[in-house]
């Protein structure tokens, strides 16, 4: 690593280069994995800063924005995955930010930065927690995403993968949960389904570490269950989020 | 609709950023919807492995506004605006800005863990829009040992937030 040209990361980040150096430092990163990993981590960090500014723009700015996105065409995914057309893939890859922006919503981020209590640290902590997993699950080369709707207004997101054995499900205004019931998530394949864990709650996530019973599973289900879960569902299906492709 | 969604929770932030670089709310304005275009254009190529959505987002505000400051500095707006912030001490007020509307003791015990040197340094970086060379005159310090504090300012924040990548 030239020590030199490291120096510039924190400048680089801080969008404090001119466009020469800049470049130049592109180029230079380009071939240096641990300026790629400096700069992401810097990134992370600068964003907190920006964070601390936040304040809402005038209303008619969504107006402005959303007339204008009818105008703009988006860009094909990276040209480097593009050698081969692939619409499976980009599918994937708007469904991964899909999902990765429903997680920031799920998260709360964006409200909690105008608003001021004392919860606001563990809930940034804890959504930051949330989005680490997601990101650790949507990074795996096998990772699939399922979504869907869960009564009104409600929506869970489902991302897993069986090479890393981890699936993280995220819910976000589902039903209230009657005492002693909660719900429960299911795996399903083909007329078999097999538990995949319970949520206790109508807004978080749910993690899991063993995918076991999750072999050949195209969709994840969820049904209403006493609090001790069951072995089989016992009452009909809520909804079902189908795994992508 | 994902990209509604997103507006919701990122208009606050992104606005909030490049208006604290801008300054002027109707150019802010202008420059946040450039922003959401580009994130509307590249979303498909929005990467997870590379970093959160909220540092994806943010690093494309920031050189949006850090863009349009540069852009108008050719005129000499630019150099009025800058010969006035020497004399101003901008950095306690970005300071105060920071750390009294919105309460966020993290940020302000994190600033508060830096050099007054590394403090300032990004300070007017980041939320000021200057070049580092910009920095060294303003601060009259030599080149190399503000791109040091730069880095040493952000390594020292990172590590104070527990930010990983």
């Amino acid at each position: 690593m030239n020590n030199d040209v490291h120096t510039l990361t924190g400048a680089y980040v801080l969008d404090a280069l001119s466009e020469m150096e800049r470049r130049a430092f592109e180029d230079h990163m380009s071939g240096c994995g641990a300026c790629s990993q400096e700069v992401a981590e810097l990134r992370e960090t600068t964003a907190r800063l920006g964070l601390a500014t936040a304040m809402n723009p005038p209303p008619q700015l969504w107006n402005r924005v959303r007339t204008a996105t009818t105008q703009v065409r988006q860009l094909p995914p990276a040209s480097g995955e593009r050698v081969v057309v692939q619409p499976r893939k980009w599918a994937t890859r708007v469904s991964v930010f899909a999902a990765a922006a429903s997680l920031l919503v799920a998260a709360g981020i964006g409200v909690a930065w105008v608003t001021t209590n004392a919860q606001l640290q563990d809930k940034v902590a804890a959504s930051q927690a949330e989005l680490d997993k997601l990101q650790s699950v949507l990074s795996a080369p096998d990772a699939r995403i399922g979504t869907t709707a869960v009564g009104s207004g409600g929506n869970a997101t489902v991302a897993i993968s069986l090479d890393r054995n981890q699936m993280v499900v995220l819910v976000r205004g589902l039903p209230p949960l009657p005492a002693n019931k909660v719900y429960q998530a299911w795996f399903v394949s083909g007329k078999n389904v097999a538990s995949a864990g319970l949520l206790g709650v109508s807004d978080g996530s749910m993690t899991s570490n063993d995918l076991s019973a999750a072999k050949g599973a195209e969709a994840l289900a969820f049904t209403l269950e006493p609090s001790t879960g069951s072995k089989e569902p016992t009452s009909p299906v809520l909804a079902t989020a189908k795994f992508s492709a | 609709m994902a990209f509604e969604q997103l507006y919701r929770h990122l208009s606050a932030p992104i606005f909030g950023l490049v208006q604290r670089v801008l300054r002027d709310p109707a150019q802010s304005e202008e420059v946040a919807q450039e922003v959401f275009l580009e994130l509307w254009r590249s979303a498909t190529r929005y990467s997870p492995d590379r970093g959160s959505v909220l540092s994806w987002a943010m690093t494309i505000a920031h050189r949006k506004a850090v863009d349009r400051v540069r852009s108008a500095q050719a005129s000499t707006e630019r150099d009025t605006r800058m010969a006035r912030a020497e004399s101003a001490r901008p950095f306690d007020e970005v300071t105060e800005v920071v750390a009294g509307r919105l309460e966020r003791e993290q940020v302000r015990r994190c600033l508060g863990s830096l050099t007054d040197l590394q403090r300032e340094s990004v300070l007017l970086a980041y939320y000021q829009g200057y070049t580092y060379r910009e920095v060294a005159h303003l601060l009259d310090s030599p080149l190399g040992t503000v791109k040091t504090r730069l880095r040493d300012g952000l390594i020292r924040l990172r590590d104070c937030m527990g930010v990983t990548a």
